[in-house]
């Protein structure tokens, strides 16, 4: 009964309930698309830092994390390797070797560096690397060569088709040298890597004299969330050796993502803030608006406490439409980010790095239920409450001033 | 008289016109408040991105930008700098020079970037002094300045003596250094990887340059540079050397930053529809809200254009008022995140190109400009919201609009 | 490349000939003057410098990791000039090291590729060894480079000189205690780094007469971190004062 006059009450001063909603609704929708917003920029950082590039879950050696040594490695690789491809939560893995060399080209120049030995394959499907090549053709385990990275090729004078000669310590403390044809040059805007080289994995076994043995060996499951839950089964395939998962491998990258989390929900609260205060302010400006009407309606006998549920009652009503208008256009508003994505470069088409990880400037939107319902319910909050104080005041007002008001 | 006309109706309705200034002034607190983080932290890093790594203008080597070959240097640098000083005396003139070395103690040995510098000049624009936990800053001694993390690997404290050996020109030229300073930049590289030293010493390990150095680099005092500058350089130290902007050499970070300046444009924009929305939905309701009223000052024989005119007149005080008190508000606001900032742990982004220790702390910076241009918006919008119904006001039937509720 | 800390050592391997004395040296007591101790390190200095060598070494080194056994001919010229070549094991058989003033070269037989060692390597372990490339070159004359002061005490009519290194040297120790009998052969050296903890422990044993000259023939390095490590050289045969063409000394011959 309220309701229906409350509707009616709405509808008869139309403008007013359109300006009042659309304002409401803009903000609704805004502040949803803020959300979808931020939370593809976390993901897009996450996952360029994580995914392809730390990895989800790295297994080494338990002295390895501190000690960086050679010598602390990981063996009867193939089996460890095996047991976790089988696991169903896994949806990536590769095995790595680490090394530190002098490398050589045609003169007398030498260069030192890291060296890698990846599984082709799996490395590739892993961190993308065989699409970082600026020349020449990734690794094979067919084929017997090297690539190397834009800074050692630069400063050795090589390129795809030379020979690149690797001299390091062995691990039965003999050298180990042997040249490798290069067959391609990749650039990873990590400086590390690209005044190094890569081989295969058996190559660097080989030269190292590792036997069966690896460094290294990098997970990435299906679900970035629930890497906790799969942590058991993963040690279980890792028997003897320390398995981390990405925070414990790098907590810079936890302080980055956390800090970019926090800058970002930061400016969320104050969009939110704001638009709950213009809302408010709009909500009073509209009781105040009406002051004369509702002292005739005090003047016919209105009670006080019905005058304020019918307030409330429009305000209720006022949000729900609002909400339901915001939602609409928040929803495909944030859809729509979602599936094109937002370039976010000024377009010079270069790739920017972060934390030394490559990454394509293009945010796509995420919808999820905090996104939505945070400031769903806030604003939806704030509609209502912010109609309460002057329905409160609009209800003891005397009629006959109120009357007189304009 | 309109105006004096107008304030009386705005104060007429003292609570209505209240929150309508009230919100004009949110909003634009807001934005100016947000602008002035965003852009103004923005402009802070690469402010230091460019006092600490380079310049306005920078002299290299032709094709260290490229090569970031540590083999090519300058020679005579110090008559480069000379000429640099002569062009503009104001300004100042640094010169660096950057080399791979490896620093030993006697339980290890690592392999570090040097920053080989002028101790004195070098302070006034370096971040590490104010980075130091340990020691002090270098004098023109045989002295290193070395991060905590390089410190523990190498198990030296303050005073004790390190060997920094550098490759140049084929010859291996090691010298001990006495471990002056030890700093926490914040950034784990640069605490691992990083030691600064007196130029004029390790031009000692460099003995068949003379008077090396990597750069000589003119800074202005404020970030934008006159844009004849790079050619006078050019034309001042002749076709030898590079002359490059600051902006080139530290692409880098430009880079980084652009990444978050895309992401705050969004933000911002997102900011900005909602409180101009806001405003303008809020100003329309109330005025149209005042048909009744509108329609006794047209019954009483006020020309339709005036209470056009005299609506208008509103908004615009309101405007006014409202941004003024926005503006006095964001910028009041702003002072305290422009002293102090938010403290934040590094977010170390791979800038090997700059060597620099990005500061911890988000600050604003006071974009006086922008906060004038949204000022004069957030006016214009309370001018231009009363257009609608001034408009209309002139449209209107006394008789109609008295009849309106 | 082994993480294993790595040393600058005031010696090196052919240091080895720095046992080798004139016959004149001196008998009798520990000088304690200065200047006297100087011209014995001097003498000492200047014998290595002159003589040139010949000999068969073999290399013990037992560490954590491995065992290893490598043996290798050797010419020196001086102090400037030598020339290593391995013999032994099959897997390193012909690698040769030439070492000319302060640079140091590899050859690589496997990929017949010679290389120079660059700077970030010179402190990387020399063959596997407790020795570091720098070890090969570092050109500390003792006599130059460090001041000398007699004593600790030392046993028997051993003569204790405690050497430290002059302010622009380029060595990180605090001190080094050269050991050495009255006729000039050293027993030993200790180095100790800044803070007087002892880092690495030289020892020379086995004294045989070469052509008149005592020599030590062996040489131990032991590392103070690493308990059970060590590296053992071992002349197996040496020739004094043979003639050795210059072009033995050159890139060239390197290969060969």
């Amino acid at each position: 009964m309220i309701l229906s006059i409350a509707w009616r009450n709405l509808w008869r001063h139309r403008r007013r309930t359109l300006l009042t909603a659309s304002s409401m609704a803009v903000s609704l929708a805004l502040c949803i698309v803020l959300g979808g917003f931020t939370s593809g920029f976390m993901e897009l950082l996450r996952a360029a830092v994580v995914d392809r590039s730390i990895g989800h879950v790295q297994i080494h050696h338990p002295d390895y994390p501190t000690s960086a040594s050679p010598y602390d490695t990981v063996a009867d690789a193939d089996t460890v390797l095996a047991n976790l491809k089988a696991l169903p939560s896994v949806d990536r893995v590769a095995g790595r070797i680490q090394g530190f060399a002098l490398f050589g080209g045609r003169g007398e120049e030498a260069s030192t560096g890291m060296f890698m030995g990846v599984d082709p394959v799996g490395e590739a499907a892993l961190t993308g690397m065989d699409e970082r090549l600026v020349s020449g053709a990734w690794l094979d385990d067919g084929t017997p060569g090297a690539v190397i990275g834009e800074r050692l090729a630069k400063s050795l004078d090589l390129a795809a088709g030379g020979e690149l000669l690797v001299v390091t310590n062995a691990l039965d403390g003999s050298i180990g040298d042997r040249v490798y044809p290069v067959l391609g040059v990749y650039k990873t805007d990590n400086i590390g890597l690209d005044e190094g080289a890569v081989l295969t994995l058996q190559a660097a076994q080989e030269l190292l004299v590792l036997e069966d043995a690896i460094h290294e060996i990098v997970v990435v499951t299906h679900d970035a969330d629930t890497i906790d839950q799969e942590l058991p089964a993963i040690t279980a395939a890792a028997p003897d050796l320390a398995v981390r998962p990405w925070w414990e491998v790098s907590p810079e990258t936890v302080e980055m993502l956390g800090l970019t989390g926090v800058t970002t929900g930061f400016f969320a609260v104050i969009i939110l803030g704001i638009a709950a205060f213009i809302i408010i302010n709009t909500l009073l400006m509209s009781v105040y608006e009406r002051t004369r009407e509702l002292g005739v309606l005090a003047a016919i006998g209105t009670r006080p406490r019905q005058i304020v549920s019918m307030i409330l009652a429009e305000s209720a009503l006022l949000a729900g439409l609002s909400a339901a208008l915001g939602l609409a256009l928040g929803l495909s508003g944030t859809a729509w980010l979602a599936s094109s994505g937002l370039r976010l470069d000024v377009g010079d088409g270069a790739s920017f790095t972060i934390a030394g990880v490559a990454l394509d400037p293009v945010v796509h939107a995420q919808l999820t239920a905090d996104n939505v319902l945070i400031p769903l319910f806030t604003l939806g909050f704030v509609a209502v409450i912010g109609g309460l104080w002057p329905a409160v005041r609009a209800a003891r007002l005397d009629p006959v001033t109120a009357i007189r008001q304009e | 008289m309109l105006v004096s006309m107008a304030l009386r109706n705005l104060l007429r309705r003292p609570v209505q016109s209240l929150i309508a200034c009230a919100a004009i002034a949110a909003g634009l607190t807001s934005t100016i408040w947000m602008t002035n983080f965003q852009d103004g932290n923005w402009i802070g890093l690469l402010d230091d991105s460019m006092r600490a790594a380079a310049g306005h203008v920078v002299v290299q080597p032709k094709g260290y930008q490229d090569s970031q070959d540590a083999e090519l240097l300058l020679e005579d640098s110090g008559a480069i700098a000379d000429q640099l000083r002569a062009l503009e005396p104001d300004g100042l003139v640094l010169r660096r020079a950057f080399v791979q070395g490896l620093v030993a103690s006697s339980t290890n040995t690592v392999g570090i970037a040097v920053n080989a510098v002028e101790p004195e000049l070098e302070r006034e624009v370096s971040e590490l002094p104010a980075k130091l936990v340990e020691g002090a800053w270098l004098e023109d001694k045989k002295q290193i300045v070395i991060g905590r993390e390089l410190a523990r690997k190498l198990e030296v404290g303050i005073k004790d003596k390190v060997v920094l050996t550098i490759s140049s020109g084929g010859q291996i030229v090691g010298l001990p250094f006495r471990v002056a300073g030890i700093f926490a930049s914040g950034s784990s590289r640069l605490d691992s990887f990083f030691a600064v030293a007196p130029l004029s010493k390790v031009q000692g390990l460099m003995p068949g340059r003379n008077d090396p150095a990597t750069q000589v680099a003119l800074q202005l005092p404020s970030y934008e540079a006159p844009k004849d500058l790079v050619d006078r350089v050019r034309a001042a130290v002749g076709d030898g050397p590079e002359v490059l902007t600051w902006r080139e050499v530290i692409a880098e970070a430009v880079k980084a930053a652009e990444l978050d300046k895309g992401f705050a444009a969004v933000i911002w924009a997102i900011l900005a529809i909602v409180v101009s929305v806001g405003v303008t939905n809020l100003l329309l309701m109330s005025l149209f809200q005042r048909t009744r009223e509108l329609g006794v000052m047209l019954a009483i024989g006020m020309r339709p254009v005036d209470v056009g005119k005299l609506l208008l007149a509103e908004g615009a005080i309101l405007g006014v008022v409202g941004a003024i008190a926005g503006f006095a508000l964001g910028t009041l606001l702003t002072i305290p995140m422009a002293k102090y900032g938010v403290d934040l742990a590094v977010m170390q982004s791979s800038a090997p190109v700059s060597n620099v220790a990005i500061d911890t702390v988000m600050k604003s910076h006071f974009m006086w400009g922008k906060s004038l241009i949204w000022t004069a918006w957030f006016m214009s919008l309370a001018v231009l919201a009363s257009l609608w119904p001034a408009v209309r006001a002139g449209r209107l039937e006394p008789v109609e609009a008295l009849r309106a509720t | 490349m082994t993480t294993a800390t790595h040393r600058f050592a005031a010696a090196r391997l052919t240091l080895l000939l720095a046992a080798l004395v004139p016959a004149s040296a001196l008998a009798g007591e520990a000088p304690s003057d200065p200047a006297a101790l100087k011209a014995l390190l001097t003498q000492v200095d200047d014998a290595a410098r002159s003589d040139s060598s010949r000999a068969t070494v073999t290399m013990e080194v037992k560490t954590k990791r491995y065992e290893r056994s490598v043996t290798m001919e050797l010419q020196t010229q001086g102090t400037e000039k030598s020339l290593i070549r391995i013999v032994q094991p099959a897997k390193d058989q012909g690698v040769a090291t030439l070492k000319v003033d302060d640079n140091l070269w590899n050859y690589l037989p496997n990929t017949d590729r010679t290389m120079k060692v660059p700077a970030a390597m010179m402190s990387g372990a020399w063959m596997g060894s407790h020795l570091s490339n720098d070890d090969l070159v570092r050109e500390s004359r003792f006599s130059e480079d460090y001041t000398f002061s007699p004593g600790p005490a030392a046993d028997g009519d051993l003569i204790a000189i405690t050497c430290t290194p002059k302010p622009d040297t380029p060595v990180p120790w605090g001190r080094v205690v050269v050991t050495v009998r009255p006729d000039g052969v050293p027993t030993s050296q200790v180095f100790y780094d800044e803070d007087g903890e002892l880092v690495r422990t030289m020892s020379f044993d086995d004294i045989q007469d070469i052509g008149g000259t005592p020599v030590a023939m062996t040489m131990k390095v032991v590392p103070e971190d690493k308990p059970g490590e060590y590296t053992l050289f071992r002349y197996e045969s040496l020739e004094l004062d043979v003639s050795i063409a210059d072009s033995v000394f050159t890139l060239q011959s390197l290969k060969k």
